[in-house]
């Protein structure tokens, strides 16, 4: 590696990302810990990439059925009432609140989609070892990792009810396949963004530096 | 560098994703059960998508979707049923729309306003397999499951009947009437199902009969109202049950045939088997005399009047009355010698001969003031001329006497020959003498009135008195009472001395001797 930019790989530190702690990095390279708390030291994200990529793919899996079985059955006097992520939208849209149904629009389509999109092109990007803005595309990383636990904001609105609502024959609300599915794929896209290291982003474009990815 | 060269273990979890995806995917798809088209006159409170499919209240499918069919005349409704439903949906398979409904006297469907309407399913275990239905209107009134068995009724006439009505045994309801047919030429056929334990009450010797609304008849036995329940009075309604004296039989099969009577009556007339013909020439009016009128012979029902008719001699200008009856000679007891097709065998003639010489005459009485009905008694009238059964006429003839019309006629003139000024005159003088009677009891009354009732005042009086002074005597300080009192209490004291000295004899008994007060040392 050549150093003329001052990185801290190019002086040959790490920093702890338990501690904070700023040590030494051996070369030649070899596993270490710590001195202060104790915790192994990496300087990127071990296996960043293909732990991304792996977490991401889940997600898309199980994002199918997250959409196809019903999220939340509402049983009122005798009927029952079956809906998914797309039919509920729909329901509270056709009903006239537009807001509800914007909510659930955003926090249970719109937000999952951007992610699995977003954190894919920033992937491919660091895979294909793009230079191109990586001030976008580090405010991108910003802005999933930030917009991810939001949502969740539909399974906590199902978990609510069904917890909520056990008024006997005139409604009773059962939590269907569905929200299982979307709870898991929030939550995969929630790891895939934590495992994804946004410095691999700027290893690609100050290129004297070049840290390689895996 | 840190990295280990060989695959994370991380992949599992998007290899499980996939895997548990396909599978539900997989499970979806091949789980799903069949797919049934079924046509209605209207899809009114049918939805696709929502409306579900119940079988005894189990939810067996919903609806998928909804379309006309090519010639706009019904809809047809799509719906995916539960998988398990694969083989059982077959030609006996019947689905109709539950909705609120009144009908046959019965309100049913209430609870689809509150949880929407569905459609109901009747499913049978056999039959050959189908997917294409058309839906009934309402629902059936015999579901395949029900136990109990059908059976199969002729009559002439629907007669207030209609699916629904009651059929009821010993009063209960025990099923229903399921449908009907129109048999050209033999009248209709009505199918009724009655309910498993009941069913076993129909056998051999059942008859049915009908007993819908109000029966009401007027005829020679009178007049007649008949009602059973006010379902049937409303609905119509059958009954059915056994003769009197007569066992169920064997248990009828399923679809066993029955004829349908008019009325209680008819269906428990004890049908005789032979019955002979005869016929009797009568000059007078027959008015009201119908077929079907009883023949008696001294109150017993022994045949009927079948026939009735005028004969005008064109020679002559006479007209003559023949009235044909049957007789069933079971009835009189005249055992099962009959002769080939309804003839009389020879002994048969000999006895009939007999009764007529012994004074066998047929006649015509009124039966019924009220209507005017008539009826024909064989009564023995020893005292006419003898007569003969005309044996060598197309039907044998029986003597007649006249009718009670001509009777009537006779006794008019005579009382007409009756000296009734007579008898007026008589009857004047036996009033006045009454009358006269009437007037001297009257004043006998008179005087005792005002004798007696004095005597009686002044007897009531006395008696006041002597109860006054009984009263006085027994009044609780009256002085009999003080002296009775007085008595008591002497012969009280005396009690006491007695018992006083009888002690002391007892201690001393020497004092009988000594005498009291001596002293003993």
């Amino acid at each position: 590696m050549t150093a003329s930019a001052d990185t801290a790989i190019a002086r040959d530190l790490v920093a702890c990302h338990t501690c904070g702690l700023v040590s030494r990095w051996p070369s030649p390279p070899r596993p270490v810990r710590c001195p202060r708390c104790g915790v192994s030291l990496h300087r990127r994200i071990p296996r960043s990439v293909s732990r991304t990529w792996a977490f991401l793919a889940a997600a898309i899996m199980l994002y199918v059925p997250a959409n196809l079985f019903p999220v939340m059955q509402v049983t009122s006097l005798g009927q029952v009432r079956a809906d998914t992520i797309l039919s509920g939208a729909e329901f509270l849209l056709a009903h006239g609140m537009w807001p509800l149904a914007l909510i659930v629009f955003v926090a249970s389509i719109l937000v999952p989609i951007a992610k699995i999109l977003i954190l894919g092109y920033l992937l491919l990007s660091v895979q294909l070892r793009s230079a191109a803005r990586p001030i976008d595309r580090t405010r991108l990383y910003r802005f999933t990792e930030f917009v991810g636990r939001w949502s969740m904001v539909d399974v906590f609105v199902v978990s609510v009810l069904v917890a909520l609502v056990h008024l006997g024959q005139v409604a009773e609300v059962e939590a269907g396949l569905g929200a299982l599915f979307f709870a898991a794929v929030v939550v995969l896209t929630m790891l895939a963004a934590r495992t994804f290291d946004p410095r691999l982003i700027w290893d690609n474009v100050d290129t004297d530096v070049r840290f390689a990815a895996d | 560098m840190d990295e280990r060269r060989r695959v994370s273990l991380v992949w599992l979890i998007p290899l499980v994703a996939l895997l548990s995806a396909a599978w539900l995917g997989y499970r979806a798809y091949v789980g799903q059960g069949p797919l049934v088209s079924i046509t209605f006159q209207t899809a009114e409170g049918l939805e696709a998508g929502r409306t579900r499919v119940r079988f005894k209240d189990v939810d067996i499918g919903v609806v998928e979707a909804i379309e006309l069919t090519s010639d706009l005349s019904r809809v047809q409704v799509h719906a995916r049923l539960a998988s398990h439903l694969n083989d059982l949906l077959n030609d006996k398979t019947r689905f109709w729309v539950v909705r609120p409904r009144l009908s046959r006297g019965q309100v049913s469907g209430l609870e689809t306003l509150l949880g929407g309407t569905y459609i109901g399913a009747d499913l049978a275990l056999e039959g050959v397999p189908q997917r294409a239905f058309d839906g009934l209107e309402s629902p059936p009134i015999v579901t395949a499951t029900e136990p109990g068995k059908v059976f199969t009724l002729h009559a002439d006439a629907l007669n207030s009947l209609a699916e629904g009505s009651p059929v009821q045994y010993r009063g209960i309801e025990v099923g229903r009437v399921v449908g009907y047919q129109l048999r050209d030429e033999q009248g209709v056929e009505i199918q009724v199902f009655v309910h498993a334990p009941h069913a076993r009450q129909v056998g051999a010797n059942t008859r049915f009969w009908n007993v819908s609304g109000v029966g009401l008849s007027l005829d020679a036995g009178g007049i007649r109202l008949n009602t059973e329940s006010l379902a049937s009075v409303l609905l119509g309604g059958i009954a059915f049950g056994t003769p009197p004296g007569m066992s169920v039989g064997e248990p009828a099969a399923e679809r066993a045939d029955f004829r349908l009577f008019a009325g209680q009556q008819a269906a428990m007339a004890r049908s005789y088997g032979q019955r002979e013909t005869w016929q009797l020439m009568f000059a007078g009016s027959v008015r009201g005399l119908l077929p079907g009128a009883p023949v008696e012979l001294r109150g017993i029902r022994v045949g009927e009047v079948v026939d009735v008719r005028l004969q005008l001699d064109s020679s002559s200008l006479q007209t003559d009355v023949p009235v044909t009856i049957a007789i069933e000679p079971d009835r009189l007891g005249l055992g099962d010698d009959a002769g080939p097709g309804g003839g009389q065998s020879a002994a048969s003639r000999k006895l009939w001969d007999r009764l007529v010489a012994n004074g066998l005459r047929a006649e015509i009485k009124t039966a019924n003031l009220l209507t005017g009905a008539l009826y024909v008694e064989l009564d023995f009238h020893p005292e006419g001329a003898p007569r003969e059964i005309v044996w060598d006429a197309e039907v044998p003839r029986l003597p007649t006497v006249p009718t009670a019309l001509d009777e009537l006629r006779g006794l008019l003139s005579s009382l007409a020959r009756l000296p009734l000024d007579r008898m007026g005159k008589d009857l004047g003088k036996s009033l006045e003498a009454i009358h006269q009677t009437l007037s001297s009891t009257q004043a006998v009354l008179q005087r005792l009135d005002q004798e007696t009732i004095a005597e009686l005042g002044r007897t009531m009086a006395q008696t006041r008195t002597t109860l006054a002074g009984l009263e006085k005597v027994l009044e609780p300080h009256s002085p009999l009472q003080a002296e009775a009192q007085r008595v008591l209490k002497e012969l009280g004291s005396a009690a006491r001395s007695l018992r006083i000295m009888a002690d002391y004899l007892e201690r001393h008994p020497e004092a009988l001797i000594r005498g009291k007060g001596a002293v003993t040392p």
